[in-house]
């Protein structure tokens, strides 16, 4: 009986470990795909309006709340204090790759030292190389962050079994 | 130190010229000495300006999105809150021929935009009764600063005025606020073309007077012999030291048949010199 109990909080405690896995996989993927939606939206304010930056960026954050607004937030406060990185993020932020955060932080860094036809020319290249992230941030969580729940799930049984 | 300046500048450029409480203009050039104008005169300080003092002058003046001032950048010049100019200077980017950028922008004039709500005593005649007025001043001696005292007073006396304001210099518009008071009655145009203005501003906006600065060249004197024959008054500044040779020029010549006023500055910052005033008061 002992065993068993010990078995099942094991196999939940191992199955919570993928899940944590899982939604890692999953906040970087939205965050990717939010990326991608906001160097098209900073390129279309550029192109057709040339509206300055920091308008952009509160526009956007006002449009929608998500892990990908919450960070920007942060960089847009930072930036307008002329802070490139103080790392204070919200809590939730966490999963971020630290990377995918860094290259933001670059990418907006980047906008605003030229003129508007420069701008929208490196606009395009950033949104082609962000776009080939997200679709690779989605592929690892639909292929790895689905198989580490998935697998998770598995050893957490076969502990139980064993434990039994 | 102006406070709109002060945000403007690097910690080490603002602890470099904080001594100097009434700075008019400060040139940033490259890897050489900061100079300083105040209205008591020129200094050139130890301090020398480094690339990263022209790079931050630029990313504050324009919130980091120089795209946004490219047709200010074009004509060499960005405007910034509290009436503050920066005049530019650089390497230009042609596009079939027409000026697209000014790149590797390497010198910087700040000049600080100076509103005083006092005026000489010998321009309240015109004021009092007022007809197409011009200022004459050599550079530096405060026309504009009287142009936009003069302009305030006017309008506030109930003219409708238009102030076409090219270079933003008189009313220091940023995002379409006025950071320099120009009057209760008062309607600015910026950046437009001076010429290209004229003519919509007498039909659509009809106002009692035009107001602008430094006129310059036959278009501009055109524009205003017929701005002024469709019944508007003028009020305007040119560079000058003489009242007599500038009428002389042939490019300024015909304005002797409409202006009734005369404004000449001199000597010292807003010093009048000599007035030719056809007040009838």
């Amino acid at each position: 009986m002992f065993g068993l109990i010990c078995g099942a909080v094991l196999c939940i405690a191992i199955s919570f470990g993928g899940l944590v896995i899982k939604r890692k996989y999953k906040t970087n993927a939205d965050f990717m795909t939010a990326y991608v939606d906001f160097i098209a939206y900073v390129k279309t304010e550029i192109y057709n309006n040339k509206t300055p930056i920091f308008t952009i960026i509160d526009n956007y954050i006002a449009k929608e709340t998500n892990i990908f607004t919450k960070v920007l937030k942060v960089i847009n406060g930072n930036l307008k204090r002329d802070v490139v990185d103080n790392e204070n993020y919200p809590k939730e932020c966490a999963l971020v790759d630290k990377k995918n955060i860094k290259m933001l932080i670059s990418d907006i860094a980047s906008i605003g030292k030229y003129d508007s036809v420069t701008e929208v020319n490196k606009l395009n290249a950033i949104l082609e190389r962000v776009k080939v992230d997200a679709e690779k941030a989605n592929v690892k969580y639909k292929k790895d962050g689905v198989m580490a729940f998935k697998l998770s799930v598995l050893v957490g049984i076969a502990v139980m079994i064993i434990l039994c | 130190m102006n406070q709109s300046l002060k945000k403007l500048l690097r910690n080490e450029m603002v602890i470099a010229t904080e001594k100097f409480s009434d700075i008019s203009e400060i040139r940033v050039r490259c890897d050489k000495n900061l100079v300083v104008y105040t209205f008591g005169g020129r200094y050139v300080l130890d301090y020398i300006a480094r690339r990263e003092d022209i790079d931050y002058i630029l990313k504050i003046a324009t919130s980091r999105s120089l795209y946004a001032f490219e047709e200010s950048v074009k004509s060499g010049f960005i405007s910034f809150e509290g009436g503050i100019r920066i005049g530019l200077a650089g390497e230009a980017v042609l596009d079939n021929g027409k000026l697209r950028v000014i790149k590797n922008i390497n010198a910087i004039v700040i000049r600080v935009a100076k509103s005083v709500q006092t005026l000489p005593i010998e321009v309240f005649p015109i004021i009092d009764n007022f007809d197409n007025t011009l200022i004459l001043s050599p550079p530096f001696l405060g026309k504009t600063t009287i142009l936009r005292e003069m302009t305030r007073r006017l309008s506030n006396k109930g003219n409708d005025i238009l102030v076409i304001d090219e270079r933003n210099e008189l009313s220091a518009t940023i995002s379409g606020v006025q950071n320099l008071d120009l009057g209760a009655n008062t309607d600015v145009m910026v950046g437009v073309p001076k010429v290209n203005c004229y003519e919509g501003a007498v039909r659509t906006m009809s106002p009692d007077i035009i107001v602008t600065d430094e006129i310059f060249g036959e278009k501009e004197v055109d524009c205003i012999i017929d701005a002024v024959r469709s019944g508007i008054k003028i009020m305007a500044t040119a560079h000058g030291d003489n009242i007599d040779k500038f009428l002389k020029n042939k490019v300024y010549s015909p304005l002797k048949d409409i202006v009734s006023n005369y404004l000449l500055l001199g000597d010292s910052v807003g010093k009048v010199k000599e007035v030719r005033c056809n007040c009838s008061g």
